[in-house]
C-alpha cells in the first residue's frame, strides 16, 4: 500500500542505481595498495555515516519546526528520521569495527570519532525509547522534540571533549589519510549518492507507516469509546 | 519574589529530607556498598595501580546521583506534589531551579561522606590540592544535577522512566564525566594542573548550559 504512493520511476531508478553501486564497489573499483579488498568496506561505511548524520540533522530541524508549528507532520518526520539514523549508525559502528579489525588489528579503539559515534548511538536509542514509552501522543511529541534539540546541541560538545580527552593520552593508532585514485573517489561518491536516495525512500516509508499507525490508534480509540457507550446504554 | 519562592520550595525539599532522611541514608549506604564491591575487585592491585583509582570515584558518584534523582522524582509524585507546585502563582522555572538546588545540596552532602569512605577503603591518599577538588566536585554535581533534573522532567510521563532516565542522562553527561575525572586525577596528585583549562571550561559550561536551557524549556515541558 505504502509503496503505491511512490512514483514508480523513482523506485526503478533507485533499484538500478543500487545494482550499479554494488558493481562499482565490488568489481569495478581497484583494491587498495596496502589494505587490499578491505577498502571496499569504506564505500558502505562512509555512505552509512553520511546517512546517519543527515538523518539526525533532519530530526533536529524537524523537532524545532514541530515546537514552532505544532504540526504532527514534523513530529512524524523527526521520529522516522531518528529511527533510520539509528539503523545507519549501527551499520557505521559494525562496518567500522570490521574494518578496524582488518586494518588496525583491533575491533575497538577509543578514537574520538568512534567514541562520539557510539555515544550518538546511545543518545538516539534513548530518544526512541523515550518516544515509545509515553502514552500520550501529544506529550510524547513535545518531550521528544525537546530532547532531540538538547541532544543535537550537546553533540558538538561531546565530540570536542572526547577529542581533548584523547589528546591527553596520545593514541597509538591513527587513521592514515587515503590518497585515492579517481576510480575510488567516483565509487565512493556514487555510493553516498545512492545511500542518500535510499534514506529519502526510507524516510517517506517510515513516515507513512507512522501515519497509518496513528490512524489505527485513533480508530481503536473510537471503537473503545463506542463499546463503552453501548455498555452504558444497556 | 522570585528568590523567595525559590527559597520556600528548596527549604520544603530540605525539610522533608531532614525529617525522613531516607534519601541520604539509602544513597550513602548504596554508594558505600559500591565502594566495598570495588574494593574486592582491586584488592590485589599494587600501590602503583591504585594510583589511577581517583578518577573511578566518579563512576560511583554518577550512579549514586542518578538514584538520588530518581528518588526525588518519586517524591514529587506523591499526592500530586509537583502539580501543586506548578499551580502556584509563580514562574515555573522556579520549580525547576528549586529542584536543582535541593538535589545538588543532597548530593554534595552524600559526596562529603562518600569521598572519605572511598579514600579509606581503597587506600587512597588525601587529594593534594583539596580546595580545587572541592570546587570541581561542587561544579560537577551542579552540572550533573541540572542535567539530571531536566531529564527526569523530560521522562516523567514515560512508563519506562527508571531505565529511560539513565539512558538519556549518562551519554549527555560524558563531557562532564571526562572533565571531572581528568581534573580529579590531576588535583589528587598535583600533576599537570596547568593543562586543565579546557576541562574547567567544560565543568563551568555544563553548569551554565543546563541551568539556562531547561529554565527556558521547562514551561513547554510541564504544560499539561
Amino acid at each position: 500500500m505504502v509503496l503505491v504512493q511512490f512514483r514508480k520511476g523513482f523506485l526503478v531508478i533507485l533499484f538500478i542505481a543500487m545494482i550499479v553501486s554494488m558493481y562499482l564497489d565490488f568489481i569495478w573499483s581497484p583494491p587498495e595498495a596496502q589494505m587490499g579488498d578491505t577498502v571496499r568496506i569504506l564505500y558502505y561505511h562512509v555512505a552509512s555515516a553520511t546517512d546517519a548524520f543527515l538523518a539526525f540533522g533532519i530530526t533536529a530541524i524537524a523537532s524545532i519546526v514541530f515546537l514552532i508549528k505544532k504540526s504532527v507532520f514534523w513530529d512524524r518526520l523527526a521520529a522516522a528520521s531518528a529511527e533510520i539514523g539509528l539503523v545507519f549508525t549501527t551499520l557505521v559502528l559494525v562496518s567500522g569495527s570490521i574494518w578496524g579489525e582488518a586494518v588496525w588489528n583491533v575491533w575497538w579503539t577509543w578514537d574520538p570519532t568512534l567514541t562520539s559515534t557510539l555515544i550518538l548511538w546511545f543518545l538516539y536509542v534513548g530518544y526512541l525509547l523515550l518516544r515509545v514509552s509515553i502514552a500520550n501522543r501529544d506529550r510524547s511529541a513535545r518531550v521528544s522534540a525537546i530532547f532531540g534539540i538538547v541532544a543535537a546541541i550537546d553533540l558538538p560538545i561531546i565530540h570536542e571533549s572526547v577529542t581533548w580527552w584523547r589528546g591527553i593520552h596520545p593514541s597509538v593508532i591513527t587513521a592514515s589519510g587515503f590518497n585515492m585514485p579517481p576510480s575510488m573517489v567516483i565509487t565512493l561518491l556514487f555510493s553516498i549518492a545512492v545511500f542518500i536516495f535510499f534514506y529519502l525512500f526510507l524516510l517517506r516509508m517510515v513516515t507513512l507507516l507512522q501515519q497509518d499507525k496513528d490512524a489505527l490508534d485513533d480508530l481503536r480509540e473510537q471503537v473503545r469509546k463506542k463499546i463503552h457507550q453501548q455498555q452504558n446504554e444497556r | 519574589m522570585y528568590l523567595r519562592s525559590l527559597f520556600v520550595l528548596t527549604s520544603k525539599d530540605l525539610a522533608i529530607e531532614f525529617r525522613t532522611k531516607t534519601l541520604f541514608v539509602s544513597a550513602v549506604t548504596f554508594a558505600g556498598l559500591l565502594v566495598v564491591l570495588f574494593g574486592f575487585s582491586v584488592s590485589g592491585w599494587s600501590a602503583f595501580e591504585l594510583h589511577s583509582l581517583p578518577s573511578i570515584l566518579w563512576v560511583l558518584i554518577f550512579i549514586a546521583g542518578y538514584l538520588g534523582l530518581n528518588r526525588q522524582d518519586d517524591k514529587e509524585r506523591w499526592d500530586g506534589a509537583l502539580l501543586g507546585a506548578l499551580m502556584a502563582p509563580i514562574d515555573r522555572s522556579v520549580v525547576f531551579y528549586a529542584r536543582v538546588l535541593s538535589n545538588t545540596l543532597f548530593m554534595v552532602l552524600i559526596e562529603l561522606v562518600l569521598v572519605p569512605v572511598f579514600m579509606v577503603v581503597l587506600r587512597q591518599s588525601v587529594p593534594q590540592v583539596p580546595m580545587l577538588f572541592i570546587v570541581a566536585m561542587v561544579l560537577c554535581t551542579l552540572g550533573f544535577m541540572a542535567l539530571g533534573t531536566f531529564l527526569t522532567s523530560v521522562a516523567s510521563a514515560s512508563n519506562l522512566r527508571e531505565i529511560v532516565v539513565p539512558i538519556l542522562l549518562f551519554p549527555l553527561a560524558i563531557p562532564l564525566f571526562l572533565a571531572v575525572q581528568t581534573i580529579t586525577q590531576a588535583v589528587w596528585y598535583a600533576s599537570g594542573l596547568g593543562f586543565l583549562t579546557a576541562w574547567w571550561a567544560v565543568l563551568v559550561g555544563y553548569a551554565v548550559l543546563f541551568l539556562v536551557m531547561p529554565g527556558l524549556l521547562f514551561e513547554i515541558l510541564v504544560e499539561v
